[in-house]
């Protein structure tokens, strides 16, 4: 038997360490130890105001907060039966499409690519490739000033309540947004040609694949959830499709659907709502010249590509379509009343999925969150276990390398699956 | 020769290293004129046990005996120790649970709870010595600009002593406390541009109370006063328990 471990895994978000072993045959174990400690997020909103929710769940995650703040916003208004208005809806959408923006901006070239060059230090990959590094600033950029001025600032948004939101920017602000797209779109597609000339390793393991899905549109901050092309309400996922596992010493509660691991991100929703994706973006899906459903995980790095692009041309759309006339802040201090509620947003990782029960005061008298990284850890490992005999011939260095390329492969948020 | 610096994190968000990075190409210019050489969301590289710092930059809490470890690790090994962010300074939102029953707290999220490190959540200069604190949740990413560029030239950065009142009416946002809500910009240290308030987001003192000479020790207890003349217990509270400046008011404010 041959022990592989690699500890504190950086270059993502959180802190882990992956332990694995290559026992006889090709049967191999895998699993990711979480490092962070129990924030106890869940226990400390109980009792406390529904308006502090958001404000405090935004806090689980520096590179994902707008999710984490919209999906609590989205359980706590169907708890209290509101009804926010389009604008508000589309302006929503407008800070998701910026989220996955700026994160995936983040992951792919800054924490993934270095990867395929083998290189450890992201400041050696600046000097190596200046003109990719500058793009990725640029498109990443984008998402970052798309938040600041519709949120209030770059890591936690203030702005976004309960209810709508209590400022929004002026036409300036649009009118910048809208000059600064058209160099972001070029970068983009810059990009994406870069990415989809990576070697992604030759790799396939059938699963699942769970995401929202709408009939409209490429689905990202509402619809109902999908697996395998059947779709389920977000309450009935949340409360009767996913199981917790809540294991004793274990900070991380993994899930299941039926006793079986699941894919959520960028993958998953390519393969459950390709046909909703833009027409530029489907086209550079193409280039990889896969059928789909696509069961290689290392392609996720290539979804997120597409969706980098997806999300730039549809922010354009949304900031030109509103900034004609931009929206004023009509938020309205919600009438409170004893309800439960469920939200889902798709986060970058994958679907967020939140749950709040309030008492007729607008206390928390109870929530659950499951975040993307705690429902696609279960699939993670077991891609690695089946990985991890394939790469078993390689010097330790190299097989290190697989191993890391896989695991950041899925953009995983410890400190999010922690929480 | 350039400062060997390290950013390292305990458990928390990381929300500041996020907004250090989200400087883009204004931290990569900073980058320059520093030898980062611990900072995980850009390298992995293997660090020697005895590697040293001239600056190092900390987020987050103690949680597991392995932060504590860290903690103790780095603070012996930098000659400058800051912090980033409210977790580290004043325990952040990890911090709410100190006010509450932290058992019950954790079996609202573990069926078993006990197989759990659970600890009262403490600031990062009451384990170790802190050299200075950049506060704020997240910290204002011109503060760690300022305070590198400072160091650079042999300085330690000082924080304005004016209250987040004078930056949000300088601004001309719209007063919240006047509006009828509760407001500790009177009482907090400012440094952070309002940008809560330019939210219509009232302040709940993230950066921590105002210098506390006599003057200001009696300007916090006349406001505590008039809050708990005018206002339910709840809406005081919930928010000064939020970001940890509870401990601070408790200090001069006993009735509280």
């Amino acid at each position: 038997m041959k022990k592989i471990k690699i500890c504190h895994l950086a270059k993502t978000e959180g802190h882990f360490s992956f332990e694995g072993a290559l026992l006889r045959g090709d049967i191999a174990t895998a699993k990711i130890i979480t490092e962070e400690g129990a924030r106890l997020i869940e226990g400390m909103l109980v009792g406390r105001r529904y308006l502090e929710a958001p404000i405090i769940t935004s806090r689980i995650c520096g590179i994902c907060p707008v999710v984490h703040n919209l999906s609590s916003v989205k359980a706590i208004e169907d708890a209290l039966d509101i009804k926010v208005d389009e604008n508000t809806r589309k302006i929503r959408k407008l800070l998701e499409h910026a989220q996955i923006i700026h994160s995936h901006g983040l992951h792919l070239y800054f924490l993934s690519f270095p990867d395929f060059l083998k290189i450890s230090n992201t400041l050696e990959v600046i000097q190596k490739t200046p003109k990719q590094a500058g793009q990725s600033l640029l498109v990443r950029d984008f998402g970052v000033q798309i938040v600041k001025e519709f949120g209030g600032r770059t890591v936690h948004v203030i702005s976004s309540c309960v209810g709508g939101f209590k400022t929004l920017p002026n036409k300036k602000s649009y009118e910048d947004l809208i000059k600064m797209s058209e160099d972001v779109l070029r970068a983009t597609r810059e990009l994406i040609k870069v990415f989809a000339k990576l070697k992604y390793p030759k790799f396939e393991r059938k699963t699942h694949y769970s995401s929202l899905t709408d009939k409209k549109e490429y689905a990202i901050y509402e619809g109902k959830m999908c697996l395998d092309k059947k779709s389920y309400s977000v309450k009935d996922y949340m409360s009767k499709i996913i199981e917790e596992l809540d294991i004793r010493g274990e900070k991380v509660k993994r899930t299941n659907i039926k006793s079986k691991a699941y894919f959520c991100g960028s993958l998953a929703r390519i393969n459950n709502n390709f046909d909703k994706l833009h027409p530029e973006a489907k086209k550079a899906w193409k280039k990889l010249g896969v059928d789909l459903p696509d069961y290689n995980s290392f392609h996720n790095i290539y979804a997120q590509a597409v969706e980098l692009l997806h999300c730039v041309l549809e922010s354009q759309k949304i900031l030109k379509e509103l900034g004609k006339k931009p929206p004023k802040a009509n938020w309205k201090k919600p009438r409170l009343k004893a309800g439960e509620g469920y939200g889902a947003v798709e986060a970058p990782r994958g679907t967020l999925l939140d749950y709040y029960k309030l008492d007729k005061n607008g206390i928390i008298r109870d929530c659950n969150i499951i975040t993307p990284t705690a429902q696609f850890l279960a699939n993670l490992e077991e891609d690695l276990k089946m990985y991890l005999p394939t790469i078993k011939n390689l010097s330790d260095k190299n097989r290190e390398w697989e191993i890391k390329k896989l695991i950041r492969a899925y953009d995983p948020c410890i400190a999010c699956a922690t929480h | 020769m350039k400062p060997r610096v390290a950013i390292i994190s305990l458990t928390c968000d990381e929300g500041c290293e996020f907004a250090i990075l989200d400087l883009g190409a204004k931290f990569l210019e900073l980058a320059k004129h520093l030898e980062v050489k611990n900072f995980r969301l850009i390298e992995e590289e293997k660090h020697a046990k005895d590697e040293r710092y001239d600056i190092a930059f900390l987020e987050g809490s103690v949680i597991t005996k392995e932060n504590l470890a860290k903690l103790k690790f780095v603070r012996e090994r930098s000659k400058v120790l800051i912090t980033l962010g409210n977790c580290a300074d004043m325990g952040g939102i990890h911090q709410i649970k100190n006010w509450g029953d932290k058992n019950k707290i954790a079996k609202c999220v573990y069926k078993h709870p006990k197989s759990i490190d659970n600890p009262e959540i403490k600031r990062i200069d009451e384990i170790v010595k802190v050299d200075f604190a950049i506060p704020g949740c997240p910290i204002n990413a011109n503060d760690f600009v300022r305070v590198v560029n400072n160091l650079l030239a042999g300085k330690m950065l000082r924080h304005p002593e004016r209250p987040v009142c004078f930056e949000c009416q300088t601004r001309g946002y719209e007063c919240l406390l006047q509006k009828g809500e509760v407001c500790f910009g009177p009482i907090t240290s400012g440094g952070c541009e309002a940008v809560c308030l330019k939210s219509k987001q009232a302040c709940w003192g993230c950066r921590g109370l105002l210098n506390q000479t006599e003057g200001q020790k009696e300007s916090v207890k006349n406001f505590m006063t008039f809050l708990n003349k005018n206002y339910k217990k709840i809406e005081i509270e919930h928010p000064v328990e939020f970001f940890g400046i509870k401990k601070e008011i408790k200090k001069v404010y006993e009735k509280n």
